[in-house]
């Protein structure tokens, strides 16, 4: 091998170098499960959180010493293997982005697998491989290089959101996400292969050249954009290709739903920003008024179908799909203009939203920890801001944040966008952006309206009741760092019917689920012993919050950083 | 029309057919064959523009070897997915599934 070819795959394994620290750690986690007894099994959240902490140290390292100066559609110094990927800013940003939301989940996931004895080595490898798969997406600039890294980041969550593969919720959850999200890669790639016969290449700068002279004629080009759309919208989960969210949501495991939520949806507008800037921004008359119809239809009906939900966790469902509506601006802002200010306004908002969509998801799987009862609906919220009052506190800021009320991230998130499209001349869904953000706050203050001014029943119903005091006791233990001493003091401080309910707590026959859903093991009581303590769940959410209140007061950082990232996108 | 265009037609239908099977077989095993149906029909296309557009030569072939491997692990994935609801409720038809709705 000669010197040139020698630096040329140096420097093709130098912009991967993320992606092989994750895909790496994930076969060490699967090796080191083998080793591990049940007792040590725990080391595995460790080494997952290791992994990520080194991945995210060698993009902040990359990124202080970034050399680029040249356009970033796949023709810079930093492009490797054949110009399939590119480790600039944008890229370096979105490892730094899907590592925080995977240390999240890290965090979130570790009491709650425990608390059911479920194994947790296959969870950390593949929560791993995803994030490996969502790096790829951020950083591919061709369409053969972006398939792979799509599916790469897909597969493994089909598996993810079945992990708990006994719940028949969850088994249902995920073979819906999986006939889906297989379906919309098959449209996406028919899409790809129709783009490819326009453009007559892969490569997205190539792309970019031949679209200006495209070999088939506009009719072509619009099957092929609508395809991609389709492919698109099925996984941002944006109407009308919705309808596997509410469901792939309700029934994964809370901390996967977390990850799904924030994690795959940020990689998948990552990759089809890239795209649209980088490739097929030549053809924007084609596609923009595609997304805008994708846009308008999806905040209306996420946010009015959130309206009557009664579970939490389906009504969460519902808000992020109107939030993928809110993020589409961006894009279409991208594609009246040309230049990268919505793009900068979606990164600003993807970051905003993982914070606090990972505090409001986190919430539940505290609450779920805490409350062995716990079914997600809001009738159990009922006089928790007396109960528990931090973790009601928590839970307001971030349905206030979701909401878009100052000073929280998710008012400058919404700002950026909305005067994005503003910009690009596109008022009208500024206001109808605005206006649906008003129906928002219906359901967002409904949670904290519960909270607070519904009154906790006081007659003990089976699988209600007791949720509240142990509630209370958790808050107690994680303040004092050990549960079992807490749950067997008689806590007199937690309202009338703690004594009552502690009794009932101890009693096996309380702890028998009504005979409504046997087999559901999401939603048997937990056995509360096993939730040892609940500090790495107590960790995300206070980083969570902190993310939030932190970028609502200071957003000019995040800025800088969003605009730095999207600089040499491509485009104009 | 040229021979590309004859080859998307065909693809196209292939595809058409795919996602008939998808959206309307209530068997989960044939729902998968469908899926793969879906992607050899991507194939066809890929190859066929491979071949006949002169600018295009190359990225096409290596695209589709590619997309097999995929097929291949994510009908790996679809059938133990299928195969672990099979053993929560003992059947493999797509409208006995129907735990969540609204």
């Amino acid at each position: 091998m000669d010197a040139q070819a020698a630096t040329a795959v140096n420097n093709s394994i130098e912009v991967i170098l993320p992606l092989i620290v994750v895909s790496a750690g994930a076969l060490a986690v699967l090796v080191a499960d083998l080793f591990l007894g049940p007792r040590t099994k725990g080391l595995l959240a460790w080494l997952a959180a290791a992994v990520l902490v080194v991945t995210m140290a060698v993009a902040v390292g990359q990124w202080v010493t970034f050399s680029g100066g040249l356009s970033f559609s796949g023709r810079a110094p930093e492009a490797g293997f054949a110009d399939m990927v590119v480790m600039d800013k944008f890229g370096l940003f979105f490892v730094l982005l899907f590592g925080a939301a995977g240390l999240l989940t890290v965090l979130l996931g570790d009491a709650y697998l425990a608390a059911r004895g479920a194994a947790r080595g296959e969870f950390y490898a593949l929560l791993l491989l995803v994030i490996a798969g969502m790096i790829g997406l951020a950083t591919a600039t061709d369409l053969i290089s972006f398939f792979v890294a799509f599916e790469l980041m897909s597969l493994p969550t089909y598996v993810l959101a079945g992990y708990a593969r006994r719940d028949p919720l969850a088994g249902e959850a995920s073979l819906k996400y999986f006939i889906n999200g297989a379906f919309s890669s098959a449209i996406l790639l028919f899409g790809f292969a129709v783009l490819y016969a326009i453009s007559g290449s892969t490569t997205f700068s190539a792309i970019s050249a031949g679209l200006e002279e495209p070999s088939l004629g506009q009719g072509a080009a619009m099957v092929g954009f609508v395809l991609i759309a389709a492919g698109f919208g099925f996984k941002i989960a944006a109407v009308p290709f919705h309808g596997w969210a509410p469901d792939a949501y309700q029934g994964a495991p809370t901390p996967v739903t977390t990850f799904m939520s924030v994690g795959i949806k940020a990689a998948a507008f990552a990759g089809f920003l890239r795209l649209f800037a980088a490739a097929v921004l030549p053809a924007w008359e084609v596609w923009t008024p595609i997304l805008m119809v994708l846009a308008v239809v999806t905040m209306i009906v996420g946010n009015v179908l959130a309206l009557p939900q009664r579970n939490i966790k389906r009504l969460l469902a519902y808000s992020s799909i109107a939030h993928a509506g809110y993020l589409l601006l961006g894009i279409i802002a991208l594609g009246e203009t040309g230049d990268q200010y919505g793009s900068s306004a979606v990164l600003v908002y993807l970051v905003a939203y993982t914070f606090m969509n990972v505090g409001a998801f986190g919430m539940l799987v505290f609450m779920r920890n805490s409350r062995p009862f716990f079914r997600y609906t809001l009738e159990e919220l009922r006089g928790y801001g007396r109960t528990a009052p931090l973790p009601a506190l928590a839970l307001t800021l971030f349905m206030l944040s979701l909401t878009g009320i100052p000073p929280t991230a998710g008012f400058w998130g919404k700002f950026y966008l909305f005067s994005a499209v503003v910009d690009a001349g596109q008022t009208w869904l500024a206001i109808v952006a605005v206006v649906m953000s008003a129906v928002s706050a219906f359901y967002y203050l409904r949670i904290v309206w519960y909270m607070y001014f519904e009154a906790a029943p006081d007659v003990l119903i089976p699988g209600e009741s007791t949720a509240l005091p142990a509630s209370a006791g958790a808050v107690a233990a994680v303040a004092q760092g050990d549960h079992r001493e807490v749950a067997e003091r008689p806590a007199g401080d937690a309202g009338s019917s703690t004594v009552m309910s502690t009794i009932a707590a101890d009693d096996p026959a309380a702890r028998a689920e009504p005979s409504a859903a046997p087999l559901h093991a999401d939603r048997q009581p937990i056995d509360a012993h096993l939730v040892e303590t609940d500090t790495g769940t107590v960790a995300a959410l206070l980083v969570a919050a902190a993310g939030v209140l932190f970028i609502g007061i200071w957003p000019q950082g995040l800025v800088w950083a969003a605009q730095g990232a999207v600089r040499l996108l491509g485009g104009g | 029309m040229n021979a590309v265009e004859w080859y998307f037609v065909l693809a196209a239908l292939l595809f058409c057919i795919g996602a008939y099977g998808v959206l309307a077989r209530r068997n989960l095993i044939i729902v998968v064959m469908s899926l793969e149906l879906m992607l050899n029909a991507v194939n066809l296309a890929l190859v066929a523009v491979a071949n006949f557009v002169p600018a295009a030569a190359g990225r096409g072939t290596l695209f589709v070897l590619f997309v097999i491997t995929i097929a291949a692990a994510e009908v790996t994935v679809g059938l133990a997915i299928i195969i672990a609801n099979y053993r929560n409720r003992r059947t493999v038809q797509a409208d006995e599934y129907h735990d969540m709705k609204g």
